[in-house]
């Protein structure tokens, strides 16, 4: 009667060392009591011996005497041969002319870089500089705080040598003007009425030192002085050259930035 | 009735042992060491010829094959990921080539194929006819010898790859299913039919 072992045939793995310890000898004892399976195993141990005999094959030691050697010099060559290979023999041919032609490339591509940014990027601005102070339109912040005032002293340019303060303030309210200001007709008048409001001497004081009254009756006179500046701007050329010589500017601010030198 | 109990030697694969240098050489070959790639050739080209051989048949074939096979060898290096011994990865390269040659082969030489047992008188010699045995056992040998390659030759290729990795080069089910890319079970199957059919034809034997 075939055993659970005969119908699985088991008996290969057993003679190739395939099973485990109690499975082996499980198979074992089970060829102990099955002459079939005995024979069975017998035999696929003998086929495997004659193929093992027959199949181990004494290499002439000439035979692959070359191999190895034939094997590396034609795997370098390829490797010299490959796109990787032809590509770093060519950079280091021309690796000068490379590194040229990138140094040219980098610098043209900076200056292009550099000039688009200084003609398409935004002006650069400075708070202090004559051209902010002059076209800020946020001062008025400034001034609004009692802290601030952009006082322009200035010559006329084919003018006498009395000098003239002008301001382009603009508030944000409009002050009371003192009734002191409202007769003065004349830029001389105003002229004179500003110096003796401030310190006489010509010079801008800080709008810090000035007390309300002053401050009030300064900004009024700079208004009419502005007021009549532009009056003179917009007169037919005859009416004379009116234009004046800005040589001082001072803003004065909470932080006291001062611009001077024009 | 005696016990006969029939106990194979093992070869014992100490995956941990060789992977490691596995690994160090191959990236050394993959890194450009000639050295290095000299010692894998040495190192696998006795194992790589030998199957060569038994897979077709030939000397000459089975050193080209060899050579072709190494040369394949070191193109794959790269994705070489240690999944499996570089020893098995290689059989699986020289099943593969010596297939496609075998099919190649079939089509358009088959018919100037010289028999392996007289290839070996030229090229080299069968073990047993190396011991120093009287002529008519020289002999008696030789014939089973070309009985047996004869056999082995008539088998289709897949039987004829997966007996002669199992019984000649020793390896076991599992490596034999990861260098024919095929599960184990499909090994063992493949395993009985060569075997059946070999002892069909080596019933004289």
């Amino acid at each position: 009667m075939k055993s659970e072992i005969c119908r699985e045939q088991r008996l290969a793995e057993y003679v190739d060392g395939e099973l485990s310890g109690i499975e082996r000898l499980h198979v074992s004892r089970h060829l102990g009591e099955c002459d079939a399976c005995g024979a069975e195993a017998a035999s696929l141990q003998r086929l495997g011996d004659l193929l093992r005999g027959v199949g181990q094959v004494n290499i002439a030691p000439a035979a692959l005497a070359g191999l190895a050697g034939g094997v590396v010099s034609r795997v370098g060559a390829e490797r010299a041969l490959s796109w990787r290979a032809l590509f770093d023999r060519a950079v280091e041919d021309w690796h000068w002319f490379l590194v040229g032609f990138g140094s040219v490339a980098a610098a043209f591509f900076s200056v292009t870089f550099v000039s688009a940014v200084l003609h398409f990027g935004p002006a650069p601005g400075r708070e202090d500089s004559v051209s902010a102070l002059l076209s800020n339109r946020d001062w008025q912040v400034v001034t609004s705080t009692q802290e601030g005032s952009l006082y322009v002293w200035a010559t006329p340019i084919r003018g006498s040598d009395w000098r003239i303060a002008l301001t382009s303030r603009e508030r944000k309210e409009a002050a009371e003007i003192p009734t002191s200001v409202a007769g003065l007709e004349t830029e001389q008048d105003l002229v004179a009425a500003l110096g003796d409001a401030l310190t006489g001497t010509g010079q801008p004081i800080d709008g810090r030192s000035m007390t309300p009254a002053m401050r009030l009756l300064t900004g009024a006179l700079f208004d009419r002085l502005l007021e009549l500046q532009n009056r003179q701007l917009q007169a037919p050329a005859d009416a004379g050259d009116m234009r004046s010589l800005v040589y001082r500017l001072q803003f004065v601010t909470n932080t006291e930035v001062t611009a001077k030198g024009l | 009735m005696a016990v006969e109990t029939f106990v194979k030697p093992l070869r014992a694969l100490t995956w941990s042992d060789s992977a490691s240098a596995d690994w160090a050489l191959v990236q050394q070959c993959a890194a450009g060491d000639e050295d290095a790639c000299t010692r894998l050739v040495t190192d696998h080209q006795r194992m790589v010829y030998q199957l060569s051989l038994h897979l077709l048949g030939d000397p000459q074939e089975a050193l080209d094959l060899s050579q072709e096979v190494f040369l394949r060898v070191f193109q794959m290096l790269p994705k070489f990921r240690g999944q499996s011994t570089l020893r098995t990865w290689i059989y699986r390269i020289v099943v593969n080539h010596a297939s496609n040659r075998q099919r190649w082969w079939r089509r358009r030489r088959r018919a100037q194929q010289v028999p392996l047992d007289e290839q070996l008188a030229t090229h080299g010699e069968l073990a047993e006819s190396r011991n120093f045995a009287l002529p008519d056992r020289v002999l008696q040998q030789r014939e089973v010898a070309g009985l047996v390659w004869r056999a082995l030759n008539q088998l289709p290729f897949d039987q004829r790859a997966v007996i002669v990795l199992r019984e000649i080069d020793g390896l076991s089910y599992e490596e034999i299913a990861m260098s024919l890319g095929v599960v184990v079970g499909t090994v063992k199957s493949r395993l009985a039919r060569a075997r059946e059919n070999l002892r069909e034809a080596l019933r004289s034997v």
